[in-house]
């Protein structure tokens, strides 16, 4: 009777030792799918790439395009071969001299009309363009007309000269349409 | 007396034995759900290894196509802006560019699909070009960039060169 106590928790033993061992190789291959699935996860981010840098260089250098007129005391007409870093600068020189953004209205719209075409599909872009003294706490203006409030956003900054030499800080933002819709509500 | 003592020290080591064989036979039963623990948890590790490694090299290859594709992409831009004094290549320049001479840098097993494409002021295919040499697979991996170009009419306009390889 003692033999067979015996054998019985020898028995038990090796049924729990073996109870350990799947456990831990159950702990070793979650750890290890896990591993493998996460760093794919971070690779499939990174394959969406959005330079937010790219647009901004490529935006300022373009031209606008479109020929129509500002309405100011002096009224300056736009041929269409004005880049939108001059537009843009024109804009700021005007309200930095006390004047009204009214009269860049339309060129607003096309603005914004230009950064839609030129961001990647799914991102709302915004640009923000302010004095070198104030920063962005407080904004000349703004395109198109709010900034994105979306936590993740892509943005991406240059310097151009004001008409009356001063120089402006532009920033572009590039928020997922999602999450700026969600921001928004 | 001699064979009568060992005939029975036998008979006791064979009894003794017998005995030992039923634990044997008994602890071999009581032993199966411990083997089979042991099994299951040797094949979980083989099979986690086995997918990891399969994702692992899923994902090598991946990022090796999105480095190519890149690559590729950039090649492009750095042979459009080849520019002789000018500041920006012409519209004409960029619909003339030679793809395939570009695409030689890709390992002949790549295949690749190349379109130059003018985003602003107006949406415009410039150039089309792809490899025939592979059917398109599903592993594929995009890159664009965007680069200022002069049209017809002097302007600045915006071209995005949009690379697929696979």
């Amino acid at each position: 009777m003692s033999g067979d106590r015996a054998r019985s928790d020898l028995g038990q033993l090796a049924l729990l030792d073996a109870m350990v061992f799947f456990a831990a190789a159950i702990l070793l291959s979650s750890i290890a799918l896990s591993f493998s699935f996460d760093s794919a996860g971070t690779f499939a981010g990174g394959n969406s790439r959005v330079d937010a840098g790219e647009v901004l260089t490529a935006f300022l250098h373009a031209s606008i395009a479109e020929s129509f007129e500002i309405v100011l005391d002096e009224p300056v007409t736009v041929t269409g071969g004005e880049t939108f870093a001059l537009c843009l600068s024109l804009e700021a020189s005007i309200i930095l001299g006390g004047g009204s953004a009214e009269p860049f209205r339309q060129m607003n719209e096309i603005v914004g009309r230009a950064l839609s075409d030129l961001c990647p599909a799914g991102f709302s872009p915004s640009l923000v363009v302010a004095e070198k003294s104030t920063g962005l706490g407080d904004p000349l203006f703004v395109i198109p007309g709010a900034a994105n409030r979306s936590e993740q956003v892509y943005a991406a900054s240059a310097w151009i000269p004001s008409a009356n030499g001063e120089e402006l800080l532009v920033v572009l933002m590039l928020a997922p349409t999602l999450l700026a819709e969600v921001a928004s509500i | 007396m001699l064979h009568v003592g060992v005939g029975i020290e036998m008979s006791r080591w064979v009894s003794g034995h017998v005995r030992e064989d039923d634990t044997a036979v008994g602890g071999f039963f009581e032993d199966l759900p411990v083997l089979v623990l042991v099994l299951c948890g040797v094949a979980t590790i083989i099979a986690a290894s086995v997918l990891s490694s399969s994702r692992i090299s899923e994902e090598r290859q991946d990022e090796w196509l999105q480095e190519a594709a890149a690559g590729f992409a950039d090649r492009i831009v750095e042979s459009a802006l080849q520019t002789e004094g000018a500041e920006y290549p012409t519209i004409a320049k960029l619909r003339a560019l030679n793809v395939s001479r570009l695409a030689a840098g890709l390992p002949e097993s790549v295949g690749y699909a190349v379109s130059l494409v003018q985003v602003y002021p107006k949406f415009e295919w410039l150039l089309q070009n792809a490899s025939h040499q592979k059917p398109v697979s599903e592993d594929a991996c995009a890159s664009s960039r965007l680069v200022n170009a002069i049209d017809a009419w002097s302007r600045v306009v915006v071209v995005e060169v949009r690379v697929v390889v696979w």
